[in-house]
């Protein structure tokens, strides 16, 4: 079936597969029948999990087929070319004028060596260089020739992300395409960049397509979005009409997954006196100078849940660090409900101190040792037995296959749960949880944070719980900290937090929240 | 298959040739093929430190030949005939030699050649202080003395009957009076051809001496390039850049199979290898095990395997060469029995474990040891070869180790037996110490009798095939490979080779 | 011939383990099959052109360049698996100890690693050879530490990622003894990390022990070795290439083979 575009149209697929190369015709593709046009000027988003497809999707907007994958039937189509067969000239007169691409790690893509000005002397030409490149920055908020000659290390994410955006739209593409544009930067200040990017497409008018796991990221500046699950778009419609009444399953429950505010995940258990650490005026020193946290009072009762908003740099994974005894403390002091001195170093702790604060990292590929099964791993220094293991497992939703499996062998959510149940296998009375469901899916981190307020219902332990996300603090903790600059900004309930912050940055961070919630 | 070889050998052949002659055309921009001139291929020698004094060690060779004259030749059968003397005479004893010269010759400066150069010359050859190289044959030369202007007297510390033969060294050449400062740049001799530019590195040229005493010589010119190494002087050869080659690797005259383009002659020649074993450090202080370790081995095996077939004529042990008068020929044909019977003698029944030293300084070294091993084999000796690194051979090896590979350029009977096998000789190199031997050198360097000599000499051989440390399996056949169009160099050594006689067609 | 220049060697993998198993199958079962002797001498057949006797012809000896050029690869190998498991021991656990125990000793170790990085390998080899002999063992011993260096530069930085990795901080945390952690949580990863490096590693001893024969003080004669037989050869090589030619192109087709798979994995 072929297809041409209409006038207004700048971006067709028609009944697009993509496969992974020699591999069955029966597994499942990587794109299944695709089918998507889009008008000039139209915004889109495209929403679902890892794995979902929605990145080869838009690579393969921009032309671009990852090696190991083949198209396997369907016409892509760019302003009447076939991207796909288009020859090397042609494409890259395509790139840039045509379409551009914003990729994800802002870490990667500009060259440590390179000014900003030297990046663009690729894409522009003669001696127009300066005026356009100034005014290219100017539009994406980096006014002023200060940022012409700084070299990437001299620039925060941020702005990383907006000379990246400058770079692609230097040229005046009909096309822009955008892969997670926030997803490395913090929330407030991917917030700004969004609202960069959206007063852009007003102004200049190209059509855009933004890929994100994040529902509110790609519901901020598009008009329709796109769910994808499975190599699948599965609904497909107006972003006010998706996000209100999906109709697909899967889109009902990612939207019904996005933590709010007001709606609670876990129901604050029954805490006694009984207290598991106390700190007072503690100070950390990260490197020689760096104040990761200062002069912090702090306090936790048994089967309390306190959450830590914090941005990075905030202080609060130092914070978590200093509590376990992976950093040293640097002043004040720090007990566990015995009394006993936390500022201990590690290797001199009894092994009952040891075991009873645990914590669970952030990154679910690092948890675990990849060369060892799950069972080996979570008893090899908790020396439980193989039905202590399995019970552990059970607890947090694996069952007994986990036990020889490894990691390469398992998803992301599975292996934050076995690391969570290795925590549990030491029988902590404090757990540490740091930015546990970051990396997961939406759906999955709902289902993750479901299955850790059981488990704290059922254990009755104390939590600390770290993340940026103060919608997800706020629906699963009993108290709220929020750290700025490794300074405690405010403190309190949840209800009293959310509903009367004192602090600016609070408030801040409730606003962009809410307004992610309600689109 | 065969085309691709021949291809990568063209291909390679070219590629060198491509280099000599982009290398060769800056310096030998003089160099044609004209008739009249011949080119002769020269290894390069020491390194920019080359001279032409015949008496300093870095002495050009063979240009050296071309420049001078000795007083004594050597005929094809290797007995002395006249060059500068035209006779010579001693006393009974043999320690007082007077020697006619010939009279009227001519230096290249015009000035004539009498007694007193003579006298000059061998005085610098015996120079302790100086101490060249031929003072090791001539060192029996206590005294020259002029008795007129074409007599000289030589005086020995010892009766030499073969002093005349000592005296047709390459080396021993007449300079003339007060030489020594300029000789080494700007040689003025008596010989077939003068100097007209000394580039050791690059091409030497010489022209022809019209007055020489033997007759004009048939060449215009003679021109003497200078080759890295063996492998692109025989390239060049092959590519008509030069026109003669002295001596090339037997096993590689392959090359010149085309008999009418070149002449390739065979020349037995002194030069040997060995295998020397310390008869200070065990197991080879026990003659049995020395003559057990020479009988082991068939010679001629090993001659054919190393030199190639028809590369060497074999030898019993005897450093003298097959054409020497003194050559004695014994019967030393491989005898495993013989030799297991002598190592189970010694106490070695069940064969014997040695360590032989060798080194790539030549690839005939590392060829013979492994030829050696082969052979031995059967007599159940297990031999273990120890390479050495080439640079520190001579002085960390040789005359050091057990047991070492050895190699020695020609010397008359008298000089290579005196040299290598006297007990208080400095190069001795087994340091076998055996007084009897020592005596019948004195005795047959002291006979004047030729036949008697002979015998004494012959007597001094056998002895060494049945009680030396050396194992001396061959001499070397050298292979000269020319043109086809140069004629009158005769299949003979060397030294014995007249360049007055050769032309260029 | 086009098409056999286009033929990319790197990058062809079925050529690669083709190439690879044609060495291994050689070096393993040469002494098993029907060759001619290595050693036997022939002085009527010496450099002989091939032939239906000796496919490669003869060399300077008259001996077979076939068998010797299938029996050739046998000693360098085994010489470089030696020596790459001796700098494998030595390389990973200096690294690793260097990277855990952090500090002086990090510093002192590091250093070390350095000054034997600066060493000149082939100029240190020679002399190791000439003065204590071609022995085997201590040629691989001293190849072995030689070559450590790298592999224990590249073991600390492996280790020092490892530590910083959060199932290693979750040990510490449970508990785990620095040894253990180092034994079972380190070692296993680091040598993940290190096969890439090892396996190069591999290679270059390989190298180095044939120049080490080549320049007459590795293997000795009349062992047949590729290094030794191109040094042996190399005053012939214009009556017959294929002496020279043939162990040059077994010793590079292994080594490209070898590091070509590395780039792949």
């Amino acid at each position: 079936m072929i297809t041409t575009l209409t006038q207004s149209q700048i971006l067709g697929f028609s009944n697009v597969t993509v496969r992974i190369k020699n591999e069955a015709r029966d597994s499942r593709p990587i794109l299944e029948a695709i089918d998507l046009q889009l008008e000039r000027g139209e915004t889109l988003g495209i929403v679902g999990g890892s794995g979902s497809g929605k990145s080869t999707l838009l690579r393969l907007a921009a032309g671009v087929l990852a090696p190991g994958l083949v198209l396997d039937q369907g016409e892509v189509t760019t302003v009447g070319k076939n991207l796909l067969v288009a020859t090397q000239a042609e494409r890259s007169n395509i790139y840039g004028s045509v379409v551009a691409l914003v990729a994800q790690s802002i870490g990667e893509s500009l060259t440590p060596h390179l000014t900003v000005l030297s990046h663009f002397s690729d894409t522009v030409s003669g001696d127009v260089v300066d005026e356009r490149v100034l005014e290219s920055l100017a539009e994406v908020g980096l006014g002023g020739e200060k940022y012409l000659y700084r070299y990437p290390h001299q620039l925060s994410g941020g702005e990383r992300q907006r000379v990246l955006l400058a770079l692609a739209l230097v040229r005046s593409p009909q096309l822009l395409l955008l892969d997670e544009p926030t997803s490395a930067l913090d929330v407030s200040i991917g917030s700004e960049v969004l609202t960069t990017i959206d007063r852009l497409q007003r102004s200049r008018g190209f059509a855009l397509i933004c890929v994100s796991h994040d529902l509110g990221v790609v519901s901020q500046i598009s008009k329709r979005i796109a769910v994808m699950n499975q190599g699948r778009i599965v609904e497909l419609g107006q972003t006010s009409q998706v996000l209100r009444s999906p109709s697909h399953e899967y889109t009902k429950a990612l939207v019904s997954s996005i933590p709010k505010l007001d709606q609670r995940i876990r129901e604050s258990g029954s805490q006694n006196n009984e207290t598991v650490l106390v700190c007072r005026g503690l100070g950390i020193v990260r490197g020689q100078t760096t104040r990761a946290i200062d002069s912090l009072d702090l306090e936790i009762k048994r089967g309390e849940v306190l959450g830590i908003i914090g941005e990075s740099g905030s202080g609060k994974s130092s914070l978590l660090s200093a509590i376990c005894g992976l950093v040293s403390v640097t002043s004040g002091s720090l007990h566990d409900g015995d009394g006993y001195d936390l500022s201990t170093a590690l290797q001199m702790r009894p092994r009952e101190v040891l075991s009873s604060i645990q914590m669970v990292f952030q990154n679910p590929d690092d948890s675990l040792n990849p060369m060892r099964t799950v069972a080996q791993s979570l008893s090899r220094y908790t020396q439980a037995t193989n039905s202590e293991v399995s019970s552990a497992l059970l607890s947090v939703g694996l069952g007994e296959q986990f036990l020889t499996r490894r990691p390469r062998e398992m998803s992301g959510g599975e292996k934050q749960r076995a690391a969570i149940a290795r925590a549990l296998l030491a029988k902590p009375r404090l757990l540490l949880l740091d930015e546990v469901t970051s990396a997961l899916d939406v759906t999955v981190q709902a289902a993750v944070m479901k299955t850790l307020a059981d488990l704290q219902r059922k254990l009755n332990i104390a939590m600390i719980i770290v993340s940026h996300d103060i919608a997800l603090v706020a629906s699963f903790v009993d108290r709220i900290l929020v750290l700025r600059h490794g300074q405690l900004v405010e403190q309190g309930s949840v209800d009293a937090v959310t509903n009367s912050p004192r602090d600016s940055y609070t408030r801040n961070l409730l606003d962009i929240s809410a307004r992610r919630a309600t689109i | 298959m065969i085309r691709i070889v021949n291809k990568i050998q063209k291909i390679f052949v070219s590629f060198l040739v491509f280099g000599l002659i982009s290398s060769g055309l800056a310096s030998c921009g003089r160099t044609s093929s004209a008739s009249g001139v011949l080119r002769v291929g020269n290894d390069a020698g020491f390194g920019g430190a080359e001279t032409m004094d015949p008496y300093d060690g870095n002495r050009t060779w063979p240009t050296i030949n071309m420049v001078f004259d000795r007083l004594i030749g050597v005929d094809k059968d290797f007995s002395p005939i006249p060059e500068l003397a035209l006779s010579w005479s001693s006393n009974d004893d043999l320690t007082e030699w007077t020697l006619e010269l010939r009279e009227g010759v001519k230096f290249h400066d015009g000035s004539e050649f009498d007694a007193d150069d003579v006298v000059y010359s061998i005085e610098r050859m015996i120079d302790p202080e100086f101490d060249s190289p031929i003072l090791g044959v001539l060192g029996v030369i206590s005294l020259v003395t002029a008795v007129s202007k074409y007599e000289v007297l030589l005086t020995l510390s010892t009766g030499e009957a073969d002093l005349p033969l000592l005296l047709a060294d390459y080396r021993a050449l007449m300079t003339p009076v007060d030489s020594q400062a300029t000789i080494g740049e700007k040689p003025i001799g008596t010989g077939p051809f003068k100097m007209k530019i000394f580039d050791p590195a690059g091409t030497t040229v010489l022209l022809a001496n019209e007055d020489y005493f033997f007759g004009q010589p048939k060449l215009e010119r003679i021109e003497v390039i200078t080759f890295a190494d063996s492998q692109s002087a025989a390239q060049a050869l092959a590519g008509d850049q030069v026109d003669l080659l002295l001596a090339i690797d037997g096993k590689s005259s392959a090359m010149f199979g085309d008999e009418a383009k070149f002449t390739l002659q065979n020349i037995p020649s002194g030069d040997w290898n060995a295998i020397d074993f310390r008869v200070d450090q065990e197991p080879y202080g026990d003659a049995r095990v020395r003559k057990a370790l020479r009988i082991a081995a068939d010679r001629q095996v090993i001659a054919d395997t190393v030199l190639g077939v028809g590369g060497g004529v074999v030898a019993c042990d005897t450093p003298v060469w097959s054409a020497d008068p003194y050559r004695w020929d014994g019967d030393c044909a491989k005898d495993t029995e013989g030799a297991k019977a002598l190592l189970a003698e010694a106490g070695y029944p069940n064969g014997i474990d040695i360590d032989i030293y060798t080194s790539d300084v030549e690839v005939h070294m590392v060829e013979l040891v492994t030829a050696y091993k082969d052979q031995v084999k059967d007599a159940g000796i297990r031999v273990t070869i120890k390479m050495a690194d080439a640079s520190g051979f001579w002085d960390d090896v040789w005359m050091k180790e057990s047991a070492f590979v050895d190699s020695w350029g020609q010397r008359p009977a008298t000089q290579v037996l005196n040299e290598v096998y006297r007990s208080t000789a400095s190069w001795n190199p087994t340091g076998q110490v055996d007084k009897d031997l020592d005596k019948m050198l004195d005795e047959a360097r002291a006979t004047k009798d030729q036949a008697e000599r002979a015998k004494k000499y012959a007597q001094i051989q056998e002895r060494l095939f049945e009680n030396s440390a050396i194992f001396l399996p061959y001499h070397k056949t050298l292979t000269r490979a020319m043109s086809s169009k140069v004629k009158g160099v005769e299949p003979i050594v060397i030294d014995a080779v007249r360049w007055e006689k050769i032309s260029v067609s | 011939m086009k098409t056999l220049l286009r033929l990319n060697f790197l990058k062809n993998r079925a050529l690669i383990f083709a190439t690879l198993g044609m060495h291994a199958f050689v070096a393993l079962l040469a002494p098993y099959l029907r060759l001619s002797s290595t050693d036997s001498q022939d002085s009527a057949a010496l450099l002989q052109g091939p032939s239906l006797n000796h496919w490669l012809g003869t060399d300077s000896l008259g001996r077979d360049v076939f068998s010797r050029l299938l029996h050739g690869g046998r000693p360098s190998l085994v010489i470089a698996f030696a020596a790459t498991a001796i700098s494998c021991l030595i390389g990973i656990v200096i690294g690793s100890v260097a990277a855990l125990a952090g500090g002086w000793i990090d510093d002192a170790l590091s250093r070390v690693i350095d000054f034997m990085l600066a060493l000149p390998t082939l100029i240190l080899l020679l002399l190791i050879s000439s003065f204590f002999g071609q022995d085997p063992l201590i040629l691989s011993v001293a190849l072995g530490l030689m070559y450590a260096s790298p592999i224990a530069r590249v073991a600390r930085s492996a280790t020092q990622t490892l530590l910083a990795r959060d199932f290693i901080r979750v040990a510490r945390l449970q508990g785990g003894s620095r040894i253990s952690i180092l034994f079972g949580e380190v070692m296993p990863n680091v040598w993940r990390v290190m096969f890439t490096e090892v396996a190069m590693q591999f290679t270059w001893i390989l190298l180095a022990f044939s120049s080490l024969s080549f320049l007459g003080l590795g293997a000795s004669p009349p062992t047949p070795e590729w290094g030794l037989m191109i040094a042996e050869s190399r005053s012939y090589m214009t009556l017959n290439p294929l002496l020279v030619i043939a162990p040059i192109m077994m010793l590079a087709s292994l080594v490209l083979a070898i590091q070509a798979l590395v780039d792949h994995e």
